[in-house]
């Protein structure tokens, strides 16, 4: 068999020729591409990872945002809390001091009354006990009421303790005049006169005066100092045990 | 008869004589030229494609994918060596179904232009990866004595390349013409399928092991022992 050389050295220069034409035809140009492709790919998924690393760096941040407002709105609404509740007690304290004021003066009011009506109670208890006792000392002993008082404080002065005397004396060395207040016109003066110059001395400066500050008694008053008879004496003691039988019944 | 494409003469360059041969493997290549070309003109790198740009690319990736397997290398020096011979030898053998052609691959002057082609890139490719000295010296390994030996496989694996792809593609053709006489009407047709298949199956055979031979030349004992 004999060897076509040209044929053979043909078919070589062919293959390398068309290994020189698919190389710049086929294979550079579609490698060139894939791999274009290839890294548009990669800098598309970097950019969806760096946009997606931002998206959730912004999320975070939002979500600090939102857990920071959530903060602030708990802590206002708990300052709210707290200031409402404050002021509720404040009021309620107003409130109660109102009450305690109101119900502080109501009492006093009440105090007041209470008293006003006692005073007008002994007053009115007082003379109607003068009134009942003048009657029957009339028809019993035939004897003015008026006299029997002068008489009683006669004695009490003729009877006075020393020490009583003593606080008397002591209160006339500062202003020698003595006062002597009735509830009625005094017919024995000059029997009263007597006993007390006999107590406290000659020269005893006195006046006499007629008042109806009290009821049915007599007064003697040395510069604040007082001896006293009276029928308003009894009523007191009469008022006492009422006022105890109010309290115990209210 | 005629079976091989060397024996037609289609007609006369001056003295020289334009085979069968010669003139399918020019159509081949102009038929390739021409469609790479039309293809490659309007090639887009978006993520819109041409369906043929989309066929081209898959058989590339395909191809790099088998070099990178066998080689363990990148595949892209490889590539337009390796895809040119496949593309070659597996267009030739399609076209078979065509009338009036003649596979150049069934000429042995074909197969073994590409089997001396192969014989030639293995020390190009290898020396170009390791140097010459280191090269040479695979052929005194494991020791001097298997000096001869690997020169004689070398050239027989060559051989064999050549011989293996030429047998095949020409048994096929003689095989239709035998079937021809014996039973004309529908086996050669179910035989040409056949033969379709055989044609690509030689062609990736004859990449494949082109691939081996290149990658056994461009390995060196000291490569191998740092890519492991």
């Amino acid at each position: 068999m004999q060897i076509d050389w040209i044929t053979l050295v043909a078919q070589i220069i062919n293959f390398l020729i068309l290994l020189f034409l698919l190389k710049h035809f086929l294979f550079d140009k579609i490698v060139s591409a894939m791999r274009k492709r290839q890294e548009r790919i990669d800098n598309k998924l970097q950019d969806a990872e760096s946009t997606r690393e931002e998206a959730e760096q912004k999320l975070q941040e939002y979500q600090q945002m939102k857990s920071e407002l959530e903060k602030q709105k708990n802590d206002m609404l708990k300052n709210a809390e707290q200031e409402a509740n404050k002021r509720k007690e404040d009021l309620l304290d107003d409130a109660r001091n109102k009450i305690d004021q109101l119900s502080e003066k109501w009492k006093s009011e009440i105090e007041k009354e209470k008293e006003e009506f006692f005073k007008t109670f002994r007053h009115k208890v007082g003379s109607e006990i003068y009134q009942t006792s003048k009657t029957v000392l009339k028809d019993l002993a035939d004897k003015k009421i008026e006299s029997a008082i002068t008489d009683k404080f006669i004695d009490k002065i003729n009877n006075l303790s020393d020490s009583e005397r003593d606080k008397i004396q002591e209160h006339l060395n500062d202003s020698d005049a003595l006062l002597i207040r009735t509830t009625y016109e005094l017919e024995k003066r000059s029997d009263l006169e007597q006993v007390l110059k006999k107590q406290f001395g000659k020269d005893l400066q006195l006046d006499f005066n007629v008042t109806d500050d009290f009821i049915g008694g007599i007064e003697l008053v040395a510069n604040g100092y007082k001896v006293i008879w009276s029928i308003e004496e009894f009523t007191q003691h009469l008022l006492e045990k009422f006022n105890d039988y109010i309290e115990k019944n209210e | 008869m005629n079976i091989s494409p060397d024996e037609i003469i289609l007609f006369q360059i001056g003295s020289i004589a334009i085979t069968a041969n010669i003139f399918f493997t020019w159509m081949v290549m102009l038929f390739l030229v021409l469609v790479s070309a039309l293809i490659t003109r309007k090639i887009s790198i978006s993520s819109k494609i041409s369906m043929w740009q989309n066929f081209l690319e898959t058989l590339i990736s395909y191809i790099q994918e088998q070099i990178r397997d066998i080689t363990d290398q990148k595949s892209d020096p490889y590539l337009p060596f390796i895809g040119s011979l496949f593309i070659f030898v597996s267009v030739s053998n399609f076209l078979s179904f065509v009338p009036g052609y003649h596979p150049p691959t069934g000429s042995l002057y074909t197969t073994s232009a590409l089997a001396i082609c192969v014989f030639f890139a293995v020390p190009v490719y290898g020396i170009q990866k390791l140097g010459l000295s280191e090269y040479l010296r695979n052929y005194i390994k494991p020791s001097v004595i298997m000096l001869p030996f690997n020169i004689i496989s070398e050239i027989s694996r060559t051989l064999a390349l050549s011989v293996r792809l030429f047998g095949n593609v020409m048994s096929g053709t003689m095989i239709i013409g035998i079937l021809l006489s014996v039973a004309p009407f529908f086996l050669p047709a179910v035989m040409n399928i056949l033969e379709l298949l055989i044609g690509q199956i030689q062609a990736y055979i004859i990449a494949v092991l082109s691939t081996v031979y290149i990658a056994s030349g461009t390995r060196s004992k000291k490569i191998t022992q740092e890519e492991s």
